[in-house]
């Protein structure tokens, strides 16, 4: 058999202090068993998954049960792009309480979750900016309407070339890209939920045309609707 | 009641969950018992970092030759059994301890550790279903159960691979402390508590 090249993808678990040691050990688990299968049956040539933690500081951090797990990296100087990695897991756990109000876990927890699971009702949270975060509840509850950068930019009273700079700056991405990542994820819960066909979905959902949206959905997931719907359709 | 000490071995490419899952079933029961009950800490042949299976680190609470004596010692699996099964200073320190022991639990591979060292001999014993022939090989005279979770002999107890071990952990919780304390355990760490249907 040939042997595959296929992209590691790059998993990163948020550790602290007094975390619960199944939380992090189980999803390690399970992707050091998918790396040992894909290796083996499917002959990769790289790891599928590469796994750090981090935490507040590199080094030693004591679970809750006692147990020192060794931290790859610190917050401040993680070495991943927030465009490179793939997931971010956060375990849980009492310590959480504490963990959860340090400025330096909230902060990279932002930036790196912003950018890699990203959800956009997430982002329309974190967006601090007033009239950003207006537009943005806007543009998540009107899918279908149009969203041309200088409508959106005329809603936020803003010049255009301010707007995207803004959006960016706050978002994490282009005005464009945010656009069909929402419409995807609006599409997505529509085929979760209901029965309609992907013509009415893709109307709905903001697509001009039902294959407007395959192209976006294999963009965004690289999986088209209707395997989508095989899979997690009801 | 006095704290009784359980040892939980840590070495190179140890598999994660062996250790973890027996970590977290038994120090969770301490903690819900007002840490009352054990004292859980890992030992590694060294006190120096150990990178587990998939370049997890995990930092030995004590080295091989300064530990304090376990009254129950877990030995998890992993493909770093191998390397141990030829480590004289490893399995001498095995073969001492051992009678010391109120009890001594392997999971998945750890089996291996059991047999080289004799520990298995007229026992009935189980392991990762991928290596029954390794087993078989290095114990001929222990009866293999190939469809069991867990087999307990009493004073040695035997798991088959991964996940097994926390059913095999909460079945001891059961014998030292009583069912309703495992069911307790189970409870906190959201595992279903059935472990008396898989034993021999």
């Amino acid at each position: 058999m040939n042997k595959k090249i296929i992209k590691t993808r790059q998993i990163t678990q948020v550790i602290f202090k007094n975390a619960q040691i199944l939380d992090i050990t189980g999803p390690m688990e399970v992707f050091a068993q998918a790396n040992e299968i894909l290796t083996q049956s499917f002959q990769c040539i790289e790891a599928a998954y590469e796994i750090s933690l981090v935490s507040h500081k590199k080094g030693p951090v004591a679970m809750s049960s006692g147990l020192k797990l060794v931290a790859d990296e610190s917050f401040d100087s993680f070495s991943i792009a927030p465009q490179s990695l793939d997931t971010l897991l956060i375990a849980g756990g009492n310590g959480v309480y504490q963990a959860g109000f340090q400025k330096d876990f909230l902060d990279f927890i932002k930036t790196q979750g912003g950018q890699s699971q990203f959800s956009t009702s997430l982002a329309q949270q974190f967006a601090v900016k007033g009239i950003l975060k207006e537009t943005l509840t806007w543009m998540n509850q009107n899918p279908d309407k149009a969203m041309s950068i200088d409508s959106l930019a005329h809603r936020c009273a803003m010049s255009e070339r301010n707007f995207a700079r803004i959006f960016k700056q706050e978002v994490g991405m282009t005005p464009g890209k945010y656009v069909e990542k929402m419409r995807v994820e609006y599409a997505v819960r529509q085929i979760e939920t209901h029965d309609q066909g992907f013509k009415l979905i893709a109307h709905i959902s903001g697509f001009d045309s039902e294959e407007r949206m395959r192209r976006a959905f294999k963009r965004q997931l690289n999986v088209l609707p209707h395997l989508y719907r095989k899979r997690f359709g009801r | 009641m006095i704290k009784k000490n359980l040892a939980i071995l840590v070495f190179a490419d140890v598999e994660v969950l062996d250790f973890a899952g027996p970590f977290e079933v038994f120090s969770v029961t301490d903690e819900l018992n007002n840490h009352d009950l054990l004292n859980v800490y890992t030992v590694g042949l060294t006190t120096d970092p150990v990178s587990a299976r998939n370049g997890l680190k995990v930092v030995p609470d004590y080295a091989l030759d300064d530990c304090p004596q376990p009254d129950y010692l877990v030995i998890p699996g992993g493909f770093g059994t191998r390397a141990l099964l030829e480590d004289e200073k490893f399995l001498a320190w095995i073969t001492q301890t051992a009678p010391l022991c109120e009890n001594i639990l392997s999971v998945c591979s750890g089996a291996l550790i059991l047999a080289r060292t004799g520990l298995l001999k007229g026992l009935k014993a189980t392991t990762h279903h991928g290596i029954f022939p390794e087993l078989e090989a290095l114990a001929p005279e222990t009866e293999i159960l190939r469809d069991k979770r867990f087999v307990d002999n009493g004073k040695i107890l035997t798991s088959a691979g991964v996940t097994a071990g926390i059913d095999m952990c909460l079945y001891m919780v059961s014998r030292l402390f009583g069912e309703d304390t495992a069911v307790e355990s189970a409870k906190y760490i959201e595992y279903t508590y059935s472990p008396l249907q898989f034993c021999d």
